[in-house]
């Protein structure tokens, strides 16, 4: 347990956006009817929002990012610190964060960074960036969590296209002196990085005109190694095991009573097989578990901010909540949040049309 | 552990099979039920029943249900 506590740090807005493209789980030339509706039953999902014709993650990182500004109704030169979570940067350099810091307008006295975490995304960002403000150096910050992770698998793997969705995301955070503490736990499994993994993108194996050979393993499962593949026994295995571990230790840790003292658990929406096994293996009131996977499938970091967006948006605008989130993917890595939160500022959910 | 609640547990993860099916000898690829869904259900069951994680390659390795529960076993101590 690698333990935070984020003092003086308040979460003020959140905001998401989804490409205008949504595709059925019906629609797939893969599945016959009765596979979809298998596929449905069983992984939950049946929609997804897919970015086409080059829609990168950082246009819909910006297009949440300027709805969200707007909502606040912040100076953009009040903005001290922009960070961008993704694995789907615009490119391997430079950071795609500091592209955004134009184009958001925002003050060239501002700090811009990368940070490629998966699934964890959410809680890395409010982790890294929150302790970086609790001493008041810097009073804002936009926190961009997004990826299209579509297009980084292959067209023709059944066992991961059906999976994700794409999705840019926006939270902000200020300075504030009464703000109740954030606790973040987040723990590392580098001995499974091979589960999600994919294989010639870095300087490990480059990528070579092999890398687009594609290959068929069976089972449907037809990908290049430039593809991201997903090893879903062991990321089921895993996801499973040690998210309820870090669950419990955290509630015992501070006395928590999931009953009475957590308005909502934001379970990070893997797939239904997966959140259901923690729901029910930590204990948890299935009624203040909400989900968004039928609609918007896996959106990997960006998933509990628009699990934010799109189920408690109300709730979140005009109450005080308590809340609880837990994240798992790449690296292995997974954690857990401990937060609350009071009149958020919440936009609509935006659609990206690039010819807007 | 024993081997026989292993194999029981085992079976109760299939809905048709009849449990006669289910020795230590039984070979759990070739069972027309098995899937890749209920592979999972194995997995989680492993992970209640025992607290042990298993990988898809150990899934895969694993050709008799005695196998499979000696790879546990073994991860189990």
């Amino acid at each position: 347990m690698a333990l935070f506590t984020i003092k003086n740090v308040k979460i003020k807005g959140v905001s998401a956006a989804v490409p205008e493209t949504k595709v059925s789980t019906y629609d797939y030339d893969f599945f016959s009817k009765e596979d979809a509706d298998t596929f449905i039953k069983t992984v939950g999902i049946e929609n997804r929002y897919v970015a086409q014709n080059g829609e990168c993650a950082s246009d819909l990182c910006k297009l949440a990012a300027d709805k969200l500004i707007e909502g606040l109704g912040w100076e953009r030169e009040s903005i001290g610190i922009l960070s961008f979570e993704s694995v789907t940067a615009d490119y391997r350099t430079p950071p795609t964060s500091c592209i955004l810091q134009d184009r958001l307008g925002l003050s060239t006295d501002c700090m811009t960074f990368d940070l490629p975490m998966g699934c964890c995304g959410f809680l890395y960002s409010v982790c890294v960036v929150g302790k970086m403000m609790q001493t008041g150096d810097v009073n804002r910050a936009i926190l961009l969590i997004g990826d299209t992770i579509t297009r980084m698998g292959s067209p023709k793997d059944k066992s991961r296209l059906p999976l994700f969705g794409d999705c840019g995301t926006a939270v902000a955070l200020e300075y504030d002196e009464s703000a109740d503490d954030i606790i973040i736990d987040m723990n590392s499994y580098g001995k499974g990085f091979e589960a999600l993994i994919t294989p010639h993108s870095g300087f490990r194996h480059q990528v070579t005109p092999e890398s687009f050979e594609y290959e068929d393993f069976g089972n449907g499962v037809v990908r290049a190694p430039v593809h991201s593949l997903i090893q879903g026994m062991d990321v089921f295995a895993f996801a499973i095991s040690r998210p309820p571990k870090s669950i419990k230790a955290l509630f015992e840790k501070y006395g928590i009573d999931k009953e009475k003292d957590i308005d909502y658990f934001l379970i990070h929406q893997a797939n239904k097989l997966i959140v259901d096994k923690v729901v029910k293996k930590s204990g948890l009131d299935l009624a203040k578990t909400p989900s968004n996977i039928k609609n918007f499938a896996n959106l990997g970091g960006a998933s509990i901010p628009m699990l934010m967006v799109s189920e408690i948006a109300d709730d979140l605008k005009g109450k005080k909540l308590s809340l609880m989130a837990s994240a798992f993917g790449l690296g292995l890595t997974w954690g857990t949040m401990l937060f609350k939160t009071e009149n958020l500022i919440v936009p609509e959910l935006a659609f990206y049309n690039k010819e807007d | 552990m024993e081997l026989k609640d292993f194999i029981q547990n085992f079976a109760e993860q299939f809905d048709d099979t009849p449990a006669s099916e289910f020795t230590a000898e039984t070979v759990f690829h070739e069972l027309d039920e098995y899937s890749s869904l209920i592979a999972l259900s194995i997995i989680s069951m492993v992970d209640e029943e025992y607290g042990v994680m298993l990988s898809g390659n150990e899934m895969k390795a694993a050709v008799t249900i005695e196998d499979l529960y000696n790879t546990v076993k073994s991860k189990a101590e």
